[in-house]
């Protein structure tokens, strides 16, 4: 069967891939299975992760003070045992992630939503965590 | 070819992830398996759904696009990015034994399925055999 990845530069970008795929195999900075991406304001932190094909009832999510741990499952889809696979690329099996967050959380405000293979968590400041404004009075 | 599709094979471990290419779109991660009947390609387009993507057969090329709808949260700064999000392009060269205008596409929780059914030419033929 002929069923190869192939562009207008085929070679270049199967071997930036390549290339990219060598260079974390020196890289100290491990990649770690789920991806995400985090974003901070002053009174919340809200984390997508990078999690396409899951079931939202197949990922676990909870926290702790300040820790978040995103742990689950990804399971192989149509692999039924008479297919042959070609190409594997794409992440798969049991995960587990821990973020530490730079403040405590209102755990009993976390929301989190699973959009097109995307979990967003919102993570709300705790109010006691918050800094406060001192007021200072004048003798 | 057949050399490096092997050597890939064996370099993607779990940590794969999509990976900009030469026109600055992400290639997202695939899978391909094949059967008698008919190939299916898995691709990984996180934040991608059905009104953005697109499956276009162009004489044996499927080009795959789509557009992670995914929006920064109002008012927040991003302070960790490990995944890129954006326009994802990829590319799959079709041979001829594929059947056309049997391709079908569906799209569901950030995952792109198409199948690839094999024309009648392709397929296995049990030939009969007549005695005498």
């Amino acid at each position: 069967m002929r069923l190869t990845a192939t562009r207008e530069w085929p070679l270049l970008d199967e071997l930036m891939r390549f290339q990219e795929e060598f260079n974390s195999l020196f890289d100290n900075r491990v990649r770690e299975y789920p991806a995400m991406n985090v974003w901070m304001s002053d009174d919340k932190a809200v984390v997508d992760v990078e999690l396409p094909g899951v079931q939202p009832g197949d990922v676990e999510v909870t926290v702790l003070e300040n820790t978040l741990t995103v742990s689950g499952n990804r399971p192989t889809d149509g692999d039924d045992g008479k297919r042959t696979w070609f190409k594997r690329e794409r992440p798969l099996g049991e995960f587990r992630r821990t973020l530490e967050l730079p403040f405590a959380v209102e755990a009993d405000k976390i929301a989190a939503s699973y959009r097109n293979g995307i979990l967003r968590i919102t993570l709300p400041r705790a109010e006691a965590d918050k800094p406060r404004t001192v007021p200072i009075e004048t003798a | 070819m057949a050399t490096a599709e092997l050597e890939k094979r064996n370099q993607t471990a779990p940590e794969a992830q999509a990976v900009r290419n030469s026109r600055d779109a992400l290639m997202p991660c695939a899978d391909i398996a094949g059967s008698d009947k008919e190939a299916v390609i898995l691709v990984d387009m996180p934040g991608v759904d059905e009104k953005s993507v697109s499956v276009i057969l162009e004489r044996n090329v499927l080009t795959i696009t789509g557009t992670s709808s995914t929006v920064a949260p109002e008012g927040c700064k991003l302070v960790m990015e490990e995944f890129p999000t954006g326009e994802f392009r990829r590319e799959f060269e079709i041979s001829d034994e594929f059947d056309p205008a049997g391709i079908r596409g569906r799209i569901k929780n950030g995952v792109l399925t198409v199948v690839l059914p094999r024309g009648e030419a392709a397929m296995p033929k049990k030939i009969s055999i007549a005695a005498n």
